[in-house]
Order: C-alpha cells, then sequence, then structure tokens
C-alpha cells in the first residue's frame, strides 16, 4: 500500500479510537455499561475475522476459545485465590494451547468438514464445562466477587468494580487489538492469508506452506478470542458455561458478517448493532434470539459483505 | 549456457507412475532434463502429460517410481518445499488472483524473498506488463491473464519453469511476444513447456518429448521428431 | 431385577432410541448425500415435528389414538411444506453454496427454535400415547407402545429403501446424487429433486419426532440432541448408505441407551462427540461420498 493511503488509514482509525474514548465522558451510565461490554466482545469478534474474515476458514466452534480464556481466568481467581494479572495470563495461553491443537486436527479437514470438526470440538468443551461442575457449577456458573477483581500495579491498585475503570480496561484491550489487527492485515503474513483464501493451490504452488499460515492464523484468531474471554470474565464478574455453547460460536460469525467479513472496523460495528438489536428485543419477547436468525438469513442473501465491506466495495477503496 | 555447457542433470524421473481409478495416467515413466534446456512435452490429449508435471511439481502425489531434483530425491516432498527448491508451475487454467492488482499478484510470488515490490517491478516490464500494473487482474484480458501467470513464474526465479499450454487462447502477436520472452528466460532458467502450438514447439524447443497414454512414445530434436513415423501417426498426421 | 434383565430393558430402550434416531439420520443423510447441504436445522424440523403433534392431539382432546393418527399424517406434511419454503426462498437463491447453506440452516434453526418458543411457550408438554398396552415379560412390564414404535420405524424405513431403490423417483434421487451434471443432462429437473429431497428429508426427522413424543414430552429445544446424534450416525454410517446409516444409529441407540444407564449422559455424549471429530479428521475418505473423495 502506497505511504499516503497507508497514513489515511492510520488516521481513521486512530480518529475512531478517540472517539470511543471521548464516550467514556458523555454517555450515559447504561449505555456506557454497554459499550464496555461491547469492545469487550467485539475483541472477540475481531479474533473470529481474523481466522473467518481474512483466512477464510469457517470455524464454528470458536465458543471454546473463548470459554478457554474466561475459565482460565476465572477458575485461578475462584479456586486458588489468584490475583488478577497472572489469572489474566493463564486464561491467555489456555487460549492459545487448545487453539494450537484443535487447528492442528481440524486443519486436516476443509470446508464443511472442518466447520463440523470444530462445531465438535467446542461442544464436547462445552460438554466438560457441563460435567466437571464440581469446578465450573455448570450453567449457574462462577461469580468473582468484586473485592478480588483488583489489577495490581507499582503505583498501587484499581478495583475494577468502577465502570469508568471497566471502560478504560476494555477500551485499552480493544484499541490494543484493533491496531494490532491492522497491522497484521497490512503485514506480509496478512497479505498471505488473504491470497490463501482467494487461491489457496496458487500459494501452495508460490512455495507457501499453507498449513503452517493457517495454523498460525487460527493460533491468533484463538488466541484473541481467549484474551477476551479472560477479560470478560475479570471486568464482570462471571463465568458460565453459556459462553461455551454453540450461541457463542454462532455470535463472532453473526457479528462478522454484518460488520462486514475482512475489514478491521467492521467486528466492532457488528457488535455494537447486534447488541442493541438483540437488547431491544429482549424488552419485548422472550424469543429474542429470533433476530440472530433472521438477521443471518438477510445478510447470507443480500448482504453478504456487510456494512464496512460493502462501504469499502462502493466508496472507500482503500478501507483495510 | 550455450551448446557447450557441460550437461548437467536438472530433473530425472524413474519409472514414475500414476493411477486414477485403474487407469494408468503415468505408466512407468523415465525422463531426464538436462540443465538449460527448453524441452517441449507434447502429444494428444489425455496423453498423461499434465499428471506428469504435476507428479513432479508436487500437485499430485506419486503413486510409485522417483522423481529427483538437482541430484536430490524430491519424490515426497511437499510442493510448497519443491516451488523453494527451484521449481515453479504455470496452470493450464489460468490460476491468479482476480480481486488484486497485476502487481499485487505478482508481489505474492516475491513476498517470501523480501523484496517483493522490486522483483515485482523487475519481472513486469520484462513481460510486458508493467504500464497495467495497477488494474485488477480479474479485469484483464486473456491473454494478459496468461501473461501474469507467467510473471508470477519468472518472479519465483526458478532453476525449472514448468509452463503448461502457455499460449493457449493467445493472439499470434501473443504468441510471438511469447516466444521471445521464452528466448530471453531460457538464459538463465530451464524450461519444460507442454504444448500443441506446433510452430512455438519447433520455434522454442532444444528437444521435444511425446507422451502417448502416459508413456513416453519418442524423444529427440525438433527435426528428428518431425521425420518420426511412430509420431506422425500417433500424433502429427491427425 | 438381575443383571440380565436389567440389560434386556436397557437394550429395549436402546432399540426405541435407534429407531427414532434412524429415521431422523437417513432423513439428514438424504439431504446431504444428494444436495451436498449441511442442514444444521434439521433438529427443529425434528421438534416442529412434535410439536405440531401435540397441537393435533389437543385438537382431538378426548381421542388420543385418533389425535395421533391425525398427528401421524398431518405433522409431516406442515414440516415438509415449511422446509419446501425453506428451499425455494432461501437455499435455492445462495445456489447451494456450502458455507453459505450452513449459515442460512443456522439462521433458520434460530428462527423456527424461537418461533416455537413464541407460539408454545417454554414448557415440556405430554402427549398421550394412541393406546395403553402393558405387555407383561417375565421380569418386568413394557410399553406396547414402545415396540410399536420400533416395528413403524422399521417399516417406513423398509418404505424409504423400497423408494429409494426401486421406484423412479428413487433412481432420479440417486443419479442427481451421482452426478448432477449428468443428472441434468438427462433432463431431470434437478432443482424440482432438490426441493423435494429436502422436504422429505424434513418429513423423515417429523415423523420419527410424532413417534417418539408419547413417550418424550414435546419441549421447544428438544431438537439438540438429534441433531447431534444424527450428525454422528450420518458420519460414521457414511453417506449414499442407508444400510449403513441404520447400522450406525443401532450402534449409537443401542450404546447410547446402554452407558446412560450405567453412566452420566454428558460423559458419553463427550466421548462420542470427540470419537466423531477425530473419525472426521483422520479417516474422512468412504465416510462422505461413495466416490470416496470429500466434497467441498
Amino acid at each position: 500500500m502506497t505511504g499516503p493511503a497507508n497514513r489515511k488509514t492510520l488516521a481513521l482509525h486512530l480518529a475512531f479510537l478517540a472517539g470511543l474514548a471521548a464516550l467514556d465522558f458523555v454517555l450515559p451510565d447504561y449505555h456506557h455499561g454497554v459499550l464496555a461490554r461491547v469492545m469487550v466482545l467485539a475483541v472477540f469478534a475481531m479474533g473470529y475475522n481474523i481466522a473467518f474474515g481474512y483466512t477464510g476458514l469457517l470455524s464454528l466452534g470458536h465458543a471454546m476459545f473463548f470459554a478457554a480464556g474466561l475459565y482460565g481466568a476465572a477458575l485461578p481467581i475462584y479456586h486458588l485465590g489468584w490475583s488478577v494479572w497472572p489469572s489474566l495470563a493463564t486464561g491467555v495461553v489456555a487460549g492459545l494451547a487448545l487453539a494450537v491443537i484443535v487447528a492442528a486436527l481440524a486443519l486436516r479437514t476443509a470446508g464443511v468438514a472442518f466447520m463440523i470438526v470444530t462445531l465438535m470440538f467446542s461442544q464436547v468443551f462445552h460438554l466438560t464445562t457441563l460435567y466437571f461442575t464440581t469446578y465450573t457449577r455448570g450453567e449457574e456458573g462462577l461469580v468473582l466477587p468484586q473485592n478480588v477483581r483488583r489489577l495490581a500495579f507499582p503505583g498501587g491498585e484499581i478495583s475494577l468494580a468502577s465502570a469508568d475503570t471497566r471502560y478504560w480496561i476494555a477500551f485499552i484491550l480493544f484499541a490494543a487489538v484493533l491496531l494490532f489487527t491492522l497491522a497484521l492485515v497490512r503485514s506480509r503474513f496478512g497479505r498471505a492469508l488473504v491470497a490463501i483464501r482467494e487461491n489457496e493451490e496458487r500459494m501452495r504452488m508460490l512455495g507457501y506452506d499453507v498449513f503452517a499460515s493457517k495454523l498460525a492464523a487460527m493460533a491468533v484468531s484463538g488466541t484473541i478470542s481467549a484474551a477476551a474471554g479472560a477479560a470478560y470474565a475479570v471486568l464482570f464478574g462471571y463465568a458460565g458455561s453459556g459462553f461455551a455453547s454453540i450461541q457463542y460460536s454462532i455470535l463472532p460469525l453473526l457479528w462478522v458478517l454484518l460488520g462486514g467479513a475482512a475489514t478491521v472496523l467492521g467486528p466492532f460495528a457488528g457488535t455494537l448493532i447486534m447488541f442493541y438489536l438483540i437488547d431491544t428485543a429482549s424488552s419485548h419477547t422472550t424469543a429474542h434470539l429470533l433476530v440472530v436468525g433472521v438477521a443471518l438469513i438477510l445478510l447470507i442473501l443480500y448482504f453478504p459483505k456487510g456494512i464496512m465491506g460493502t462501504i469499502r466495495d462502493k466508496w472507500v477503496r482503500w478501507l483495510p | 549456457m550455450g551448446a557447450v555447457a557441460a550437461m548437467t542433470v536438472l530433473l530425472e524421473t524413474r519409472k514414475l507412475t500414476r493411477s486414477f481409478g485403474g487407469i494408468r495416467a503415468v505408466d512407468g515413466v523415465d525422463f531426464t532434463l538436462e540443465a538449460g534446456e527448453i524441452r517441449a512435452l507434447i502429444g494428444p490429449n489425455g496423453a498423461g502429460k499434465t499428471t506428469f508435471v504435476s507428479l513432479i511439481c508436487g500437485r499430485v502425489p506419486v503413486e510409485s517410481g522417483s522423481i529427483i531434483f538437482e541430484g536430490r530425491d524430491i519424490t515426497h516432498l511437499p510442493a510448497h518445499k519443491r516451488v523453494r527448491l527451484g521449481i515453479a508451475y504455470t496452470f493450464q487454467i489460468t490460476s491468479i488472483f482476480p480481486n488484486l492488482t497485476v502487481r499485487e499478484n505478482v508481489e505474492l510470488a516475491g513476498m517470501r524473498e523480501g523484496h517483493e515490490a522490486q522483483i515485482a517491478l523487475d519481472v513486469l516490464t520484462r513481460v510486458g506488463l508493467a504500464h497495467i500494473a495497477e488494474q485488477k487482474a480479474g479485469d484483464l484480458a486473456y491473454g494478459h491473464q496468461r501473461l501474469v501467470e507467467i510473471a508470477m513464474g519468472l518472479a519465483l526465479n526458478p532453476r525449472l519453469l514448468i509452463l503448461d499450454e502457455p499460449t493457449q487462447g493467445l493472439s499470434t502477436a501473443e504468441v510471438e511476444a511469447f516466444i521471445s520472452l521464452i528466448r530471453q528466460v531460457a538464459k538463465s532458467t530451464t524450461i519444460l513447456l507442454i504444448e500443441h502450438n506446433m510452430q512455438v514447439v519447433m520455434e522454442l524447443a532444444h528437444r521435444i518429448t511425446v507422451m502417448e497414454r502416459g508413456r513416453i512414445l519418442a524423444e529427440g530434436t525438433p527435426e528428428e521428431i518431425r521425420s518420426n513415423q511412430a509420431v506422425q501417426q500417433a500424433y502429427l498426421g491427425a | 431385577m438381575g443383571f440380565g434383565p436389567y440389560f434386556l430393558l436397557a437394550t429395549l430402550e436402546g432399540l426405541v432410541s435407534a429407531a427414532v434416531l434412524a429415521l431422523t439420520a437417513v432423513g439428514l443423510s438424504l439431504v446431504f448425500g444428494v444436495m451436498r447441504v449441511v442442514n444444521v436445522a434439521h433438529g427443529e424440523f425434528f421438534m416442529m415435528g412434535a410439536v405440531l403433534a401435540w397441537w393435533c392431539a389437543s385438537l382431538v382432546s378426548g381421542n388420543p389414538a385418533l389425535g395421533f393418527l391425525i398427528a401421524f399424517l398431518l405433522s409431516p406434511l406442515i414440516v415438509a411444506g415449511v422446509a419446501l419454503a425453506a428451499d425455494r426462498l432461501v437455499l435455492k437463491r445462495l445456489h447451494y453454496e456450502p458455507e453459505a447453506t450452513i449459515v442460512a440452516t443456522i439462521g433458520l434453526l434460530y428462527i423456527i427454535q424461537q418461533l416455537a418458543l413464541t407460539f408454545y411457550g417454554a414448557e415440556a408438554r405430554p402427549v398421550q400415547a394412541p393406546f395403553d398396552w402393558r405387555i407383561q415379560l417375565p421380569w418386568f412390564g413394557y410399553s406396547g407402545y414402545k415396540f410399536f414404535v420400533i416395528a413403524a420405524a422399521s417399516a417406513i424405513l423398509l418404505a424409504v429403501w423400497f423408494l429409494l431403490r426401486r421406484t423412479n423417483i428413487g433412481l432420479i434421487m440417486r443419479a442427481t446424487q451421482i452426478d448432477r451434471e449428468m443428472a441434468q443432462a438427462f433432463a431431470i429437473p434437478v432443482d424440482r429433486v432438490y426441493a423435494g429431497v429436502f422436504a422429505f428429508g424434513a418429513a423423515l426427522a417429523a415423523l420419527a419426532a410424532v413417534l417418539i413424543v408419547p413417550i418424550k414430552q414435546a419441549h421447544y429445544l428438544m431438537g439438540q440432541d438429534p441433531l447431534l446424534l444424527s450428525f454422528i450416525v450420518v458420519i460414521i454410517g457414511g453417506l449414499g448408505s442407508l444400510r449403513g446409516t441404520v447400522v450406525a444409529a443401532l450402534l449409537i441407540g443401542l450404546s447410547d441407551g446402554i452407558i446412560s444407564m450405567f453412566f452420566s449422559p454428558t460423559l458419553a455424549k463427550m466421548l462420542a462427540t470427540l470419537l466423531v471429530a477425530l473419525v472426521l479428521v483422520f479417516r474422512p475418505q468412504g465416510l462422505f461420498s461413495p466416490g470416496g473423495r470429500l466434497v467441498r
């Protein structure tokens, strides 16, 4: 990409982040809390986007990576009395390890079989969280009390119980992953992933180790998803097996499709819109997941590029 | 490399065999390719030419037999590693990245080396596509797309360049340009060329290998092949 | 009760599960075999069949036998109609592209499930069996209806086999499965075959549900387990193979029944799912098409 386009892109994304940061000061309480949650879930979506959007790997099992981070962080805090920092680390590492193992197996298949295999591995993970209820308390879940959710720094400690702190921690994680995704996408590795998605056979015949590249993509994707999970446990104080269920594999797919697969800003847009759609629907009916079903079908039929994807296609060619 | 260069064997296959559902597409082929030559591989449709080169570049796994490249047994080496050793293959059916620009297409070939922008510029100039480098590859005319295919192969800086029916669908002028391009390229790269266009074969090839029904029917210089009875019967006479 | 009779009881229970599972799985297998479509909403067609059976029974609340008969005839028809609509409106427009189709059937799953929640509610409701007949075996009494389920499912499966192997319709379906383009060249209306197969597969699931609902209650989430189990059966039993599906269903149904009697059902499900995932990873050949090649 040429120099001016690089600068434009960076400027756009930094401006976006600045806007998000500014919102901390102006949003009313409810939406403030929503945005904190959305940012963390958007990190999950961005992680999924790397596998699905950029590399073309339609995984139906990413809930297991999110949940690996969630439980990887929550279990040491709840059962072993660990502090937050090392628990976040275990969450992230758990996600990385799981992603590498699962990908090494699942990438031996392709297309429909890959979708089914990832779905099944994720099911096994979900069933595991339900089986070991002594540790996970199954559907009911683990509640992490406020007094343990503190981040220790050289200067002192901050409590994660305050909404403001939560917003900033979520924002920092979100901004870090956003900028990382931007850098990844423009790097040689990122370009190779897109090319693999477009024409895998050709890439193989250009000397690329396609299996290794896909494995790396899944590893990065799973690790970011786990980071979101770990952050979620620590910020919102709850880890339940619902997060390991199929729904949390479908939701990132939906968020990314809606926002625009293979765009950097798309996952956030999709997560935000879907969150509010479901939120609004649930105040009218218990069957609010109907929105998910309708959205998926409408998107795949008429709008497969999503919001950012369509914007990029029609007006803003240089949007990454 | 001139006519008096030492004859080093670049590629050798021994009893190379591959079947598909009971049919021997490649049937115990012994083949030798010398460094620096332009070898044309001809034969009727279904003779096994594409399967043979696919076995060499690794797209299709070997059933039995062996492949030796620069003295090294590559029979079970995965395709991408063979590319890194110096074997480049351009597809019979154009296989490029239609949503990327011409330049981006060729840069992918050079990206593993590092300085892909420079490599792409050089290759595109050699091939004559520099003026449309920023166009989307999918928007190009068929002949230009074939050239992108070849450019990607060249950008790999291969020791062995395998071209699978490269002039198919090209206009006469494009075919002429192709012939002079390959003459240039052959100064630094060995070429194995599957072709149906006899003009191209006769003008370019140092030697010709004729395949039929999975086996080598005849091998020799263009003159020898032209006057070979069996070849005429099987193929050229038609 | 000694171990022997206990085991017999478990086996009988397993046979009932296997019978219903075989019927459901054959529906899924046909759809993937002929159309190359993975219908993630297949379990919801099953659930719809059960819910509609409850509704039919509630229409003639005095007479469970009549209610069952109406359900048996009407429920599969309605479910087939819904499936047909889904095929025409959505799947056909996606040109049955594998990844897009899966996403669409996931959407369909959510829609059907949530509509059931809206109109049927979140409770589980029982349906009365058409007849109350207790068979007295030497060691325990057993429900005659359960024997009926096994018999009925077997009869339906035989009818499906007959349809596939001995009729023109079956021939057309098999031809379309083997080579879609050739079928088109022979003027087979592939689109209509697809629509018919999709509807037929859904109807089979609904039939299975109608059979099982007097034993299990109708609940809006009851489609999840049959979906997972059908997947397992189809992957292990192989496609295009009615016999393979039935054998696998017997295996899974019996072992699920027996294992669940002695071990935790969660553990059983975990191991079964893991096993099948590994089968797909390491032995996909011969499990996904008669030609032995995994179709993308």
